[in-house]
């Protein structure tokens, strides 16, 4: 089932098809991130919007991943942009409703005392409400960027797709090689950023057990 | 602009509707790929699931099998699928049954395992058998998480569904697929949105569901 002379003579291909992965996941992670961290702004700055944005998020996640990366094809047409924005658009949910949670889960007397020691509003968001939504915020990036290493592949389709475009060579060729490859390092790629948000969960955040 | 008036003109031709390549048969292609495979896969991952969560270890099991199948890319899984097994229906069926069984599995342990030993010892000392204590307590309980999981497994299986395409099988992937390689936008577009008004669609079915079987099970509850 694996041919290892084939990894041998590809494995430059293959790497830079793990780098060309990891800059996909990470960009629309950070995309994501920016994006969510306006829509939680908005939502905070005016609480009725709060509901639509989420039903919008819920919207585009619902999307299959195929059908929305071709959607934004007409603006963007078959770029690395397209992945992006489309990563970037299902990344919205689980960041925005982790935050939004966390803001409204800090205990009520944490926020009295805070008021007590006469914080105003602004420096009580940015001294107690943010921190203590951290946890909340760093699971949410969790799940999404393991999700999003294996929704990267999708974009192969339209000429994209990192490690996914592994999948196309073993396609074309019927050669399994290439397909469990991809298959495993995608895997192993997502348990990476799974880990690497735990260690960063443990470093900023040690007071959570 | 000139796209929105070309799709509208592909909704419009009833040649795209009918026939064995039409709408209307990759629709039905598309929905009885993605229910039979929740069928299938909701055979196997609730009863496993209710037994592993009766074993210890059953939460880590759970994480474990969680934690790859989320990972495992949808477009190989299909791919190595038609390597191993060959070109047939049952190897999408067999792709999308893999891919939907990591969900509901996980969820139902899950759930299962989060109900307060409090309630079941109550309700062993109000003399309820063991069985008793699943249909009535435990299954209740978990009603929520259990179905969370089924309804994210129909969602991906819609999308898995169209992916399919890709390597070659019906569906309504097709349109985006065979469009891409023609260049007809107007079709990848008009594809792309059936496809994700079936999603949507069938996203806010759940939801209504969910809501009355919550009715049922767990009367007199407030909804969230």
């Amino acid at each position: 089932m694996i041919d290892w002379s084939w990894i041998n003579d590809n494995w430059q291909q293959i790497v830079g098809f793990l780098i060309d992965h990891v800059q996909l996941v990470v960009l629309g992670l950070s995309l994501g991130m920016v994006l969510a961290s306006a829509m939680v702004f908005l939502a905070l700055w005016k609480p009725a919007l709060a509901r639509s944005l989420i039903y919008i998020s819920g919207v585009l996640y619902t999307v299959p991943s195929l059908a929305l990366f071709i959607l934004l094809m007409p603006f963007t047409g078959l770029t690395k942009t397209t992945s992006v924005i489309g990563l970037s658009l299902y990344s919205l949910l689980i960041i925005m409703q982790n935050v939004l949670i966390g803001i409204a889960s800090a205990p009520v007397d944490v926020l009295e005392e805070a008021r007590a020691l006469g914080y105003t509003r602004v420096q009580r968001f940015i001294g107690v409400e943010l921190p203590l939504a951290i946890p909340s915020l760093l699971a949410g990036l969790r799940t999404t960027a393991v999700m999003l290493v294996g929704l990267v592949t999708v974009t192969a389709v339209i000429g994209q797709g990192g490690l996914g475009q592994l999948f196309v060579t073993g396609l074309t060729l019927s050669f399994t090689t290439p397909v469990v490859v991809s298959l495993v390092l995608t895997v192993l790629l997502a348990l990476t950023f799974d880990f690497l948000f735990y260690v960063v969960d443990k470093v900023l955040v040690p007071w959570v057990r | 602009m000139s796209i929105f008036r070309d799709v509208w003109q592909w909704f419009s031709l009833p040649e795209n509707w009918l026939g064995a390549e039409g709408l209307l048969s990759r629709l039905q292609e598309h929905i009885y790929y993605v229910s039979l495979s929740i069928v299938i896969a909701s055979v196997i991952a609730l009863p496993l699931g209710v037994l592993l969560a009766n074993y210890r270890k059953g939460a880590q099991v759970a994480m474990g099998i969680f934690n790859v199948g989320r990972a495992l890319p949808s477009l190989g899984v299909v791919i190595l699928a038609i390597m191993v097994i060959g070109y047939d229906t049952v190897t999408v069926i067999f792709a999308l049954v893999a891919m939907s069984v990591p969900l509901i599995l996980t969820n139902t342990i899950v759930g299962i395992q989060q109900v307060e030993s409090t309630l079941r010892s109550s309700a062993a000392s109000m003399g309820l058998r063991r069985w008793q204590i699943f249909l009535q307590v435990e299954l209740p309980m978990a009603f929520p998480l259990i179905f969370a999981g089924f309804r994210a497994a129909l969602v991906q299986l819609i999308a898995t569904a169209t992916i399919a395409a890709y390597a070659g099988f019906g569906g309504l992937g097709r349109f985006l697929i065979d469009g891409l390689g023609r260049n007809d936008t107007p079709q990848i577009i008009s594809g792309a949105l059936v496809v994700s008004t079936l999603a949507i669609v069938s996203e806010t079915v759940c939801s209504s569901v969910e809501k009355r079987i919550m009715k049922k099970v767990r009367p007199g509850e407030a909804l969230p």
